[in-house]
């Protein structure tokens, strides 16, 4: 299946593709290692605009077709 | 240690300057900067005093770490009751200036009473002085700074001044030191004005002494190293790389906070700053640094020359101050522009004439609100058509603001003041009078919190909850980390190094430079007491002050009308559920008055 990304803030570094392949049954956590995006460096992932908390992250299953936003962490400022 | 053991009393109505001890035991409980300056403020005035009146106090603080070798430790703070608030405010500045003055030899200055005329302060060797500003008085920031170092022929003054704006009881003045750093926030250049205090011009050769110089170059080494493996996106993109992330969430703040999402961020974020357009300009030229920084997140920037703002007005066509994250929100979504070069130019206009920039811009946004509603007319604003997005209103008005010329006159007022002499209170997007930042508390909720709360009324800098509000945008759990963090930062911004080092640094790394650096065991433990010591100092202050617990809330917009979109869509602020548990966090009654006993465990009794 076919996942969209868009990231923000610094993390455009380290990923600058605008889609995935993955597996069916892929999670969340499964598109992050495939893009190569530390988790530790997520502030938050959203699917097709809904937020999906860290610990949901593995268990959250994608779908052909998502829109996955990886947003980086917020330092104030 | 690397105090000086000095302090600068001034007093401006006598004319008197009297060095004095540095007070250590209170550089002991209160850390220094934020803290200590906060101790000194108490014992030196009554907090009933009008913020513009002689009685006001006006306190430049350094850190223990101030010009030190560890990282960014160029921080000083200026500690005064505040104009737009009523309540305590305490500005955090970087570049230069706090480190030469810990170089001339003080630690903190302590400025009372008013001059009958406009002065500035030198302290240029063993030479210490008021000399008149008269020729001055009315100049900008850049030309003041221009001038005293002429006037001295030494172009190694570091200079800290107020512009027109606070010359002219803007509200939200800044003092802007070193060109383009400022204590921005919360009027403390308005305060200086009213003191006919033009500018502190300081040229120090000494340096400072460390406890242990072996221990302490091996930790800040350490340090560093740390710091550079967490920091590199700040250094690359600047503290604007929060806009798109802001936007994507769901909490940027957009036309006065009606929306939460602006669909031209794209053309003010930090990637836009750094593309290059048609013509070849790229609006970001350079970073800079604040002395002993090795993050570098300032930005130098440029405007296209045929850009509206400055087409006929060469004397704009350098480099200057570029846009942070702050910037870009208040002179973009908040008003609904999307041009980079007025939003830059505007960022210009506020360090040339010295204003808070997000005061400004919010208090902008209220009366384009005001103007779209049909409150306020052309006829109240020159001629001048505030409708959300128009860009060349901006800058006109930030100069007019800058100047105090016209409707300028009224937005120099701040969002709460003007909203009420226009009759729509509900308008303004402020806390205590100050002006938000650019997070909507719909999405983070625990900065809602700590907006409502904030001792300076409503900031982004007093906490640090924007890890639990990224991952759940419910208030549950949010009182606790705003709680911890906002002692946490109140020891940060005590010890002169700057709070963008929290992104690598923990209590543990800031104790074990602060150990190595000053006399007394420093444990992160007693930082973090020290922490909740200085917050608690300040909420008495407020309290005695005549503020209470019916000042910690928010507007209705953010309590009532759920977030249009992102991914808050239908959230409000839950104030009502987090605030009772934050209180009781404290050790605080319902009132929001620290009990005897949380006085007592602090030794503030």
């Amino acid at each position: 299946m076919r996942i969209q990304v868009r990231v923000t803030g610094h993390l455009i570094d380290l990923c600058s593709v605008d889609a995935v392949e993955l597996p069916e049954g892929a999670s969340v956590d499964d598109a992050l290692v495939a893009l190569g995006i530390p988790s530790d460096q997520v502030g938050l992932v959203s699917v097709d605009g809904e937020a999906v908390p860290k610990a949901k992250r593995g268990g959250t299953t994608l779908t052909d077709g998502n829109e996955m936003v990886v947003m980086a962490p917020l330092t104030g400022g | 240690m690397s105090w000086q053991g000095k302090i600068l009393r001034v007093n401006l109505t006598s004319g008197e300057i009297t060095p004095e001890p540095l007070n250590t035991e209170w550089a002991n409980d209160y850390i220094g900067e934020r803290g200590l300056g906060t101790k000194y403020l108490w014992e030196s005035m009554d907090p009933k005093a009008d913020a513009m009146s002689p009685d006001n106090v006006l306190i430049f603080a350094t850190g223990p770490l101030t010009g030190t070798g560890a990282s960014t430790s160029g921080r000083y703070a200026v500690i005064t009751k505040g104009p737009l608030t009523g309540a305590i405010a305490c500005s955090n500045s970087g570049g230069k200036f706090g480190a030469e003055l810990k170089y001339a030899g003080f630690d903190l200055l302590l400025i009372e009473g008013r001059s009958e005329t406009p002065v500035y302060l030198l302290i240029e060797g063993d030479e210490i002085s008021l000399a008149s500003a008269d020729k001055i008085w009315g100049k900008t920031v850049w030309e003041t700074d221009e001038w005293i170092k002429k006037q001295h022929h030494n172009p190694m003054l570091k200079i800290a001044t107020i512009g027109v704006a606070g010359e002219r009881g803007v509200r939200y003045a800044a003092v802007v030191n070193d060109l383009h750093r400022a204590a921005g926030r919360s009027g403390v250049g308005t305060v200086m004005g009213s003191k006919n205090l033009k500018a502190i011009a300081v040229r120090g050769t000494g340096g400072v002494r460390v406890k242990d110089p072996k221990r302490f170059m091996e930790v800040t080494d350490e340090m560093k190293n740390l710091l550079a493996k967490e920091t590199g996106g700040l250094t690359k993109y600047g503290t604007n790389a929060m806009m798109d992330t802001m936007q994507e969430f769901g909490g940027l703040p957009t036309n006065n906070f009606q929306q939460v999402q602006f669909d031209g961020y794209d053309k003010v974020d930090a990637k836009a700053m750094l593309k290059t357009d048609e013509t070849g300009h790229t609006n970001l030229l350079a970073n800079k640094a604040c002395f002993g920084c090795t993050i570098a997140c300032g930005r130098i920037a440029h405007i296209r020359k045929d850009h509206f703002t400055i087409q006929n007005r060469k004397e704009y066509w350098h480099a200057s101050g570029g846009l942070e994250y702050e910037t870009a929100f208040a002179f973009g979504p908040v008003v609904g522009v999307d041009d980079i070069d007025a939003c830059t130019f505007a960022g210009y206009l506020m360090n040339e004439h010295g204003m808070d920039p997000i005061s400004f811009g919010v208090t902008l946004a209220a009366a384009m609100e005001l103007y779209e509603m049909g409150v306020i007319t052309t006829e109240d604003t020159d001629g001048v058509a505030l409708n959300f997005g128009n860009a060349e209103a901006l800058t006109i008005m930030a100069e007019k603001t800058g100047k105090q010329e016209g409707f300028g006159e009224i937005l120099g007022m701040g969002s709460r003041l003007m909203c009420e002499k226009y009759g729509h209170p509900e308008l303004s997007m402020t806390v205590k009078g100050q002006e938000f930042a650019g997070y909507d508390s719909r999405a983070l909720q625990g900065m809602g919190l700590g907006y409502a709360t904030g001792n300076r009324g409503a900031c982004h800098l007093k906490h640090d909850t924007f890890d639990v509000d990224m991952d759940d945008q419910t208030g549950e759990g949010k009182a606790e980390p705003c709680k911890t963090s906002q002692d946490w930062t109140a020891a940060v911004d005590s010890s002169g190094l700057c709070m963008f080092t929290m992104a690598a640094w923990g209590a543990p790394e800031f104790a074990a430079q602060l150990d190595a650096d000053s006399e007394g065991e420093w444990t992160a433990e007693r930082l973090i007491q020290s922490g909740e010591r200085i917050w608690n100092l300040e909420r008495m202050f407020n309290l005695a002050a005549g503020l209470t617990r019916a000042d910690d809330t928010l507007p209705e917009r953010l309590l009532k009308d759920p977030a249009p979109s992102g991914t808050a869509k239908g959230r409000v602020n839950e104030l009502d559920r987090m605030l009772p548990e934050y209180y009781d966090l404290r050790g605080w009654n319902e009132a929001g008055e620290p009990t005897e006993d949380t006085l007592g465990r602090l030794g503030l009794s």
